[in-house]
């Protein structure tokens, strides 16, 4: 009975930890709560000449799809990395379901443009993340102004 | 000492600052490059050419993990053009503390399509040794990458060919670059103090062209802590000598 009862106990948790695996999807929180709505800000980049853009996308399927799409990207590979230019500009990702924020992100829009999940997770984004983000909040390219093939 | 922007007084003619992409921005801050950069349309830009002396790095460092590049290429400025590719080679410097030893090595990369720095050794690699460094991306339409470094000093050299057309630059850009190396944490490892960089015969090539850097219609970037002009200043370039092919550039700070 003892250890019928520990087992009862300790398999929800493990459960929930997903057994010590490295675990690549969102958290349990924000699984159980699925995004509807897409705060983005990108800041100033004086510089460049580049204004501030503040946009929310209410479309939970296009949310709900970018969201996925970047617990899909992998990590950054291991090793000294030369980046692409990296002008600094950024997209600051707000994913909320309704009011209520689930998971915040930032898209480094030029250089290795790498997304950060959090401080600790960190991913290689790839073109076709950055046309699905442009897509997804109306942007025709992260950069303003930049040529594409 | 003022020291920017740069002024631009320098014995050759400076070419009209003209640019296909609509993004333009000459003598412009960076997080992480500082040299010269010829711009043009994508597929314009095809081989580059450099010599550099591996530096010796000075002083104690400010952060530890110290890691500068020295670097000719091709494509890469995701300013102008998305997605930027740039098929790059040239010598990094590293070092871990202050007092412990400076590691060097010289590499080829292909970013993003293919990994991080690849080493492509030489017989040897000491500070203040000569090294040529030469790539091209599909030259002509051939089909390949080719990335090739030539010790001068100790008269060796290592070379690579990649044919997977997917790791073919942008080719909006040519360019000569000073760079703090990334790392898979998404930072920026210090800059090591390598005093004053010399980029010797900076050739950037079209498909007709073979020609210096500063010759071109091209830009420069300056490396500051932040990216922007209020950022600390890093690195940053001098003026382009011997008929546009030949620049410095200078260490300012280390994080």
């Amino acid at each position: 009975m003892k250890l019928h009862g520990m087992v009862l106990v300790l398999l929800p948790i493990l459960l929930l930890t997903g057994c010590g695996t490295n675990d690549s999807s969102p958290s349990s929180t924000s699984t159980t709560l699925k995004p509807t709505v897409l705060q983005v800000l990108r800041p100033t980049l004086k510089d460049y000449g580049i204004p501030s853009l503040d946009r929310t996308v209410r479309d939970a399927t296009a949310v709900q799809r970018l969201y996925a799409a970047a617990y899909k990207l992998p990590a950054p590979p291991s090793g000294r990395i030369n980046c692409p230019l990296d002008i600094g500009l950024v997209y600051q990702l707000d994913f909320l379901h309704d009011k209520t924020s689930l998971q915040k992100m930032t898209l480094q829009a030029t250089g290795c443009q790498f997304l950060f999940l959090d401080k600790h997770d960190v991913r290689a984004s790839d073109y076709a993340f950055q046309l699905l983000f442009s897509k997804t909040i109306g942007v025709p390219s992260l950069v303003p102004g930049q040529s594409h093939p | 000492m003022a020291i920017l922007p740069r002024t631009h007084q320098s014995t050759y003619h400076f070419p009209s600052h003209q640019s296909n992409s609509p993004n333009s921005c000459f003598g412009c801050p960076s997080v992480n490059w500082a040299g010269n950069v010829d711009t043009g349309a994508r597929g314009t830009y095809r081989d580059g050419s450099v010599t550099v002396t591996v530096p010796n790095i000075n002083g104690a460092l400010s952060n530890s993990n110290s890691d500068g590049s020295y670097w000719v290429g091709v494509g890469g400025d995701s300013y102008i053009t998305s997605p930027a590719e740039v098929v790059q080679a040239g010598v990094d410097t590293y070092k871990a503390c202050s007092a412990c030893p400076q590691y060097n090595t010289s590499w080829w990369e292909v970013y993003p399509n293919i990994k991080p720095e690849q080493d492509l050794p030489l017989c040897r690699l000491n500070t203040g040794d000569q090294v040529y460094s030469f790539i091209d991306s599909n030259d002509n339409n051939n089909g390949k990458d080719y990335f090739y470094i030539s010790n001068v000093s100790a008269n060796c050299y290592n070379s690579h060919t990649e044919t997977n057309q997917s790791y073919f630059s942008d080719s909006a850009t040519g360019e000569c670059i000073a760079e703090r190396t990334g790392n898979n944490s998404g930072g920026y490892y210090s800059l090591p103090d390598f005093g004053t960089e010399q980029f010797s015969g900076c050739t950037i090539d079209t498909n007709t062209r073979v020609d210096g850097v500063g010759n071109y219609t091209h830009i420069y970037h300056y490396m500051t802590s932040d990216g922007t002009s209020s950022g600390r200043v890093l690195a940053y370039p001098g003026p382009i000598t011997n008929s546009g092919y030949d620049f410095p550039v200078y260490w300012k700070g280390g994080a």
